[in-house]
């Protein structure tokens, strides 16, 4: 500090950088090759995220109809007033998506969760099995709803055969069947392959969580007499802490977004965003489209916001 | 981790049985072994399933008969699916889709690395000047939800004349994600491994592809898989962008409305290739998901 205040005392004469020396100077290069490098990033982020974003909430105050139409204009907030009254399939979205949400994210957490208890003694055998549970999460989308659609069909799908053998047994329908055609029950197909395909991704990180906690915390809890419960209650989960968190908030930001296994199991049932891709891409009504893309957006902040607020040293 | 310090005496076979220890480790062993197999077998079905059954005849498909093996396994529903041709072109469709697959993953995937690594430097070591509120912008729209940017990003990719594979792939050649998280990585490498090079009068560009790039070597691996698992599978863009002429894998299988057994033989080419990968290079894979996802 005192050093900086003796250099303003002595009266230097102000020189005149020429754009040369500055350009060529250290300082300047690295300005100059910082922005060259990070210029292809940034005009793809300026073009698909900024622009888009910007669209978002102009476009939603006006009547455009598709992607490609250039004749649309303002239209004030009629966009709004008319998804309050007149898209009862998107609100039906939301209550559909709504128990997606609140089924699948528990389930998927705690599955694999457990699952990595399972993998993670090595004997023989483990890699095999990590590998196998995982497997799914590999398998790419459309091929893992061609295989479900398959294994859920109404006249001789496996899982509703299984489904119909074990109703025989209490000669009533304890369980319905899971008809992808029928609105009541199509949801709970989705919800299934959702949990088949998402296991394994959690398992692998809940397993780099837990083998990332140093074993001396274990061997202290030991020689304190912790039994294995307790140092999985008490020990393992709040060391596991960042890396739960970490995906919880991604699936609470994601879930709700579910739509493609939709267009491609065409199941009877309806989100939100596959209402907006429906409005959007298919019925011409980009602006409406827009609008209820936005208030879907406000539901998913008030989640994002709620975790950031609960965990602080959150991952993203 | 349940030896003890006292276990000097190598025990016996006889004295092993009678160890409490060895039993209940045994026990444990067994009951994790059973439990594995269950969950094996529930993981790995529908894909066994999927698999016997494109290799059944339509009429086996179709009977209300279901059964473990196939009665008369034939390969009928991939000759189909490898052997159908575009009416108007004459093309095999599935050569079609193919190369239109690998250039979006590979193409597109390595233009992300190249990207997303020069940007990530450049954040970690060049600090241009703004660098820190550029970079806090990118990290701030991580968190908005994918949904407000994807269908008003198809308005853009439509204005400016993108509406073909080029507007699959150039969206994707770069994603926020990748560039924090490559930037971590170099961020942890020491200054002065550049400067050397620098007094040198090696060019940014070489200090950045000779010295620094190499050292990143897990974590470009990581999103050289990630990159190209998201291009082999990905499914929306090319099918709302692409005419039913030009496909990609993804979007074949779903424009193939043959029946089911010829359906699921598609499905079971394109899951082929990935699996391959995934067996060969399993530790990769799940390292890319370690390394990215906890925190160190």
């Amino acid at each position: 500090m005192q050093y900086a205040e003796d250099q303003k005392m002595i009266p230097t004469k102000p020189k005149k950088k020429n754009f040369k020396d500055v350009f060529w100077s250290r300082k300047g290069q690295r300005n100059f090759w910082g922005y060259t490098f990070v210029s292809p990033a940034l005009i793809i982020f300026i073009l698909f995220t900024v622009i888009p974003i910007i669209l978002s909430f102009t476009l939603a105050l006006t009547n455009i109809k598709s992607a490609d139409s250039t004749n649309y204009k303002y239209i004030g907030f009629q966009n709004f007033k008319f998804i309050m009254s007149n898209t009862p399939r998107f609100w039906e979205g939301m209550k559909n998506i709504l128990l997606y949400t609140v089924i699948t994210v528990p389930l998927t957490l705690t599955g694999s969760l457990i699952l990595a208890l399972i993998v993670k003694k090595s004997i023989f055998g483990t890699k095999f099995f990590r590998g196998l549970f995982y497997l799914p999460g590999i398998t790419a989308s459309v091929a893992t709803a061609v295989v479900w659609s398959y294994l859920l069909n109404g006249s001789n799908g496996i899982i509703n055969e299984i489904i119909k053998g074990f109703n025989g047994i209490f000669k009533a329908e304890v369980i319905p069947r899971i008809l992808m055609d029928s609105d009541k029950t199509a949801l709970w197909g989705i919800i299934l392959m959702t949990l088949w395909g998402a296991l394994g991704g959690n398992m692998v990180l809940f397993l780099a969580a837990m083998n990332a906690i140093p074993s001396s915390v274990f061997e202290a809890a030991q020689i304190d007499g912790a039994n294995r419960v307790q140092i999985f209650f008490r020990v393992t989960l709040p060391m596991m802490k960042p890396a739960i968190f970490f995906a919880l908030t991604l699936s609470l930001i994601g879930t709700p977004q579910m739509f493609e296994p939709i267009i491609l199991m065409n199941a009877n049932t309806v989100t939100p965003v596959y209402e907006i891709y429906r409005n959007a891409m298919e019925s011409d009504f980009m602006g409406v489209a827009i609008t209820q893309s936005l208030v879907l957006f406000v539901f998913i902040m008030i989640i994002t916001v709620f975790m950031q607020k609960v965990n602080k040293e959150s991952y993203i | 981790m349940q030896k003890t310090v006292n276990e000097v005496k190598t025990p016996t076979k006889r004295s092993r049985w009678h160890s409490k220890k060895f039993r209940r480790n045994l026990r444990e062993n067994i009951f994790l072994w059973i439990t594995r197999i269950a969950l094996g077998i529930v993981f790995a079905f529908p894909l066994y399933w999927a698999i016997i059954t494109s290799l059944k005849t339509p009429d086996e498909v179709a009977s209300p008969v279901l059964s473990l093996f196939v009665k008369n396994p034939t390969l009928a529903n991939y000759r189909y699916v490898l052997s159908q041709r575009d009416l108007n072109t004459g093309q095999i469709q599935i050569l079609k889709a193919l190369s239109n697959t690998l250039l979006l993953t590979f193409v597109g995937g390595t233009l992300n690395i190249i990207v997303t690594a020069l940007a990530g430097y450049s954040f970690a070591k060049l600090k241009f000047k703004g660098h820190k509120i550029i970079f806090k912008i990118l990290i701030a729209s991580m968190m908005i939800p994918g949904i407000i940017t994807m269908f008003p990003s198809f308005i853009v990719i439509s204005r400016i004349g993108l509406w073909n594979i080029f507007g699959v792939v150039i969206p994707g050649i770069s994603s926020v994600f990748n560039i924090f998280f490559l930037r971590q990585f170099f961020m942890n490498l020491p200054d002065e491994l550049g400067e050397s090079a620098e007094v040198d009068g090696a060019s940014e560009f070489r200090i950045f592809w000779n010295i620094y790039l190499p050292q990143v070597k897990p974590a470009i691996a990581a999103i050289a898989i990630f990159n190209f698992q998201g291009g082999w599978n990905n499914f929306l863009s090319p099918y709302i962008i692409l005419s039913s002429d030009n496909l990609v894998l993804a979007t074949y299988i779903k424009y193939f409305t043959g029946d089911t057994g010829q359906t699921l033989a598609a499905s079971m080419l394109m899951t082929l290739p990935i699996l391959i990968l995934f067996i060969v290079f399993q530790k990769y894979f799940m390292q890319s998901i370690a390394i990215t996802g906890v925190k160190e």
